[in-house]
């Protein structure tokens, strides 16, 4: 997870915790110094104090004592306000003493002060009443003072003493106590030092090779980026060269679109004014055909009546047929008979040969008559054929003429749709028209661009080059500062 | 300028003209008159001397009547008197046409018959020729035009059939 982090936070980390050590090491520092000084101010302010106290006492009682003694040698009542002074003095300092002291063997040693005090205090007050009275003998007195009074004192001397040496003692044993703590304290702190001195080496030594080996690996990523910086760059400028070329060629091209699109907008013009006289010429034709229209339907009454004739004609040629038809009956009936008349002639021998001669006249005429019957008949065939083709032809021509007016009506349908549609191209001419010249309009702007486009390409060619240059730069810097950090990789 | 002569009125001016000299030239001879009348049975063609048939009509009602013959296709009336009617084609031999016997051909004689057949297709003067025919019935070869024909004996197809009939005519004076 280390690995992951960033130069800054594996800095900042490290120097963190330096500063915690160092922030730990001055609180142990501070405790100890305070510990010290804590038993120092103890030593000074208790023991001291009380050794001192002691030693107060000690002079409060020789006073107390000298006191008592200059009264007896001299009973001057100044002697016994000393000595009160000195009893006052004495009974302040056991005050403050029975508020320093702090363990039973001094509350006893005081106590025992106090009593050697009271005794002997008991025994100075017999003395001086004994000496103001006057009764007593100054050898009483003394016997007194003597008997009772000195061990009295020397109790209390030996009680006071014995306390002062206690509080010697532990005056003495707080020094020592305070040297201990505070030689401890040292010891820690070196030893903390000590430590904190391992650790920053350690932290510092880790934390170079971490930094060096990330820093190395990532100058090794720079440097092959800038290699392939470098590659790309040196692509991006030969793609932008020729960008720029490709940009040149379009610049051309659309230079020629510009001027097409103006030819196409006179073409555009053209045609509209073509589609108009298109129109003009569609009405025109539009009104021919319906002239030509009414022109078939005469053609087609006319037609009727050459059919109705037609008819009669064939009904005419029949009829001759007919005729024909009788004639050439009466020609074969009289050729039969002019034959059964020469059948009847050569039976009746030499007188029947002009009768003969009459029947074989009359049967060459019946002959002929058949012949031109055969003939006519032929001809009136022949008419009758031809009628009935005419009238074929003439109903085939009713109804091409027929079929001619539905085409004339499907004509002038489409004329009156060519109408629309050429009126329809003209508007959609003139929409061309103006489609073009928004798409000239278009064109120039395009070729504008272009041209800036095509600035901006030779500007980013000469971009890519410094590019180019600065990968190369990049690439020598990263080459630097990998020497630098791991000069043997970078060897 | 002349006007086009019309053929109908050419025709009829040479109609006329032809009419005109018939009667203007001489009768020609006895052999020159020597017509035949030609016919078609059962679809072949033959021709008939005019002196060997007493008269060429159109065929009637034919009442078919019973008979042992089988050539006798009925009897029919012409002039007020019945004439049986033969099958020419028949008695020719000849297998029966499709068409119908429109014609009927009499026989001389005291006893009328009929021969009937499919079409009558003229009567002209023929070329004669020298070739004869083995044929039964047929006398000798024409020319008519472009076709030759066998001139039936009608006579003594007559002949034979009166025979058949047991019908004996009287004897007459030979033809010349």
């Amino acid at each position: 997870m280390i690995r992951a982090w960033t130069f800054q936070r594996k800095v900042t980390a490290g120097f963190a915790v330096m500063v915690g050590l160092a922030a730990l090491i001055a609180g142990i520092a501070v405790y100890a110094l305070h510990t010290v000084v804590a038993s120092r101010d103890n030593l000074l302010a208790v023991n001291a104090r009380n050794l001192t106290d002691a030693q107060r006492l000690m002079a409060d009682s020789n006073e107390y004592v000298a006191a008592f003694r200059g009264f007896l040698l001299l009973t001057d009542d100044r002697f016994l306000d000393q000595r009160r002074k000195a009893a006052a003095a004495i009974e302040e300092t056991f005050r403050n003493l029975d508020q320093s002291v702090y363990t039973p063997e001094g509350h006893r040693l005081l106590n025992d002060i106090r009593i050697a005090q009271t005794e002997f205090a008991a025994v100075q007050e017999r003395v001086i009443v004994l000496r103001k009275s006057g009764n007593g003998s100054s050898a009483a007195v003394q016997a007194v003072e003597e008997q009772e009074g000195v061990p009295k004192r020397e109790n209390l001397v030996a009680a006071i003493s014995a306390f002062v040496e206690r509080e010697q003692k532990l005056l003495d044993e707080a020094r020592r106590n305070s040297s201990a703590q505070a030689s401890l304290a040292s010891t820690l702190l070196i030893c903390l030092a000590v430590a904190m001195v391992l650790f920053a080496a350690t932290t510092a030594i880790l934390l170079g090779r971490s930094l060096s080996k990330q820093i190395g690996g990532t100058v090794q990523h720079v440097q092959s980026s800038s290699a392939e910086l470098q590659t790309s760059a040196n692509q991006q400028a030969s793609g932008a060269k020729e960008t720029a070329t490709a940009m040149n060629e379009i610049t051309t091209t659309v230079s020629e679109l510009l001027a097409t699109s103006r030819q196409i907008a006179e073409s555009a013009q053209q045609v509209a004014h073509i589609a108009e006289e298109t129109l003009k010429a569609a009405q025109v034709g539009d009104q021919a055909v319906v002239q030509s229209q009414a022109a078939i339907e005469g053609i087609r009454r006319q037609v009727d009546t050459i059919v109705s004739h037609m008819l009669n004609l064939g009904k005419k040629s029949q009829q001759i047929g007919g005729v024909l038809d009788i004639i050439n009956e009466l020609a074969e009936q009289t050729n039969i008979l002019s034959i059964n008349a020469t059948i009847e002639a050569a039976g009746a021998g030499e007188q029947g040969k002009r009768f003969a001669v009459v029947g074989e006249e009359i049967r060459k005429l019946a002959d002929r008559v058949s012949g031109s019957t055969k003939e006519s008949r032929a001809l009136v065939e022949e008419i009758r054929a031809a009628v009935n083709t005419t009238i074929l032809a003439t109903e085939t021509g009713s109804k091409a003429v027929d079929t001619g007016l539905l085409r004339f009506e499907e004509l002038t349908r489409g004329f009156k749709e060519i109408a629309g549609m050429v009126a329809t191209a003209t508007q959609a001419a003139r929409e061309i028209g103006l489609s073009t010249k928004q798409q000239m309009t278009a064109v120039e702007q395009v070729n504008t661009a272009i041209s800036s486009a095509a600035q901006v390409t030779r500007e980013t060619e000469a971009s890519s080059v410094q590019t180019l240059q600065t990968a190369t730069q990049l690439a020598q810097l990263s080459h630097n500062l990998s020497r630098l950090v791991q000069p043997r990789a970078a060897a | 300028m002349s006007e086009r002569p019309v053929p109908g009125m050419q025709a009829l001016a040479q109609l006329r003209s032809d009419f005109d000299r018939g009667f203007a030239v001489a009768p020609r001879s006895s052999e020159a008159h020597e017509f035949v009348i030609q016919i078609r049975v059962a679809g072949e063609v033959f021709a008939i001397r005019t002196c060997d048939i007493a008269g060429l009509v159109r065929s009637r009602k034919i009442v078919p009547v019973p008979s042992r013959t089988k050539e006798l296709l009925g009897v029919t009336a012409l002039r007020g008197t019945l004439i049986p009617v033969y099958d020419l084609a028949a008695l020719l031999g000849i297998p029966p046409g499709t068409g119908g016997l429109s014609w009927l051909v009499l026989a001389p004689g005291d006893t009328p018959i009929a021969l009937a057949f499919d079409r009558f297709e003229g009567q002209q003067i023929p070329e004669w020729l020298s070739e004869r025919s083995e044929r039964r019935h047929v006398r000798q070869l024409v020319r008519t035009g472009s076709t030759i024909r066998a001139v039936l004996d009608v006579r003594g197809l007559a002949e034979t059939i009166r025979e058949g009939a047991g019908i004996k005519e009287p004897a007459k004076e030979k033809e010349q």
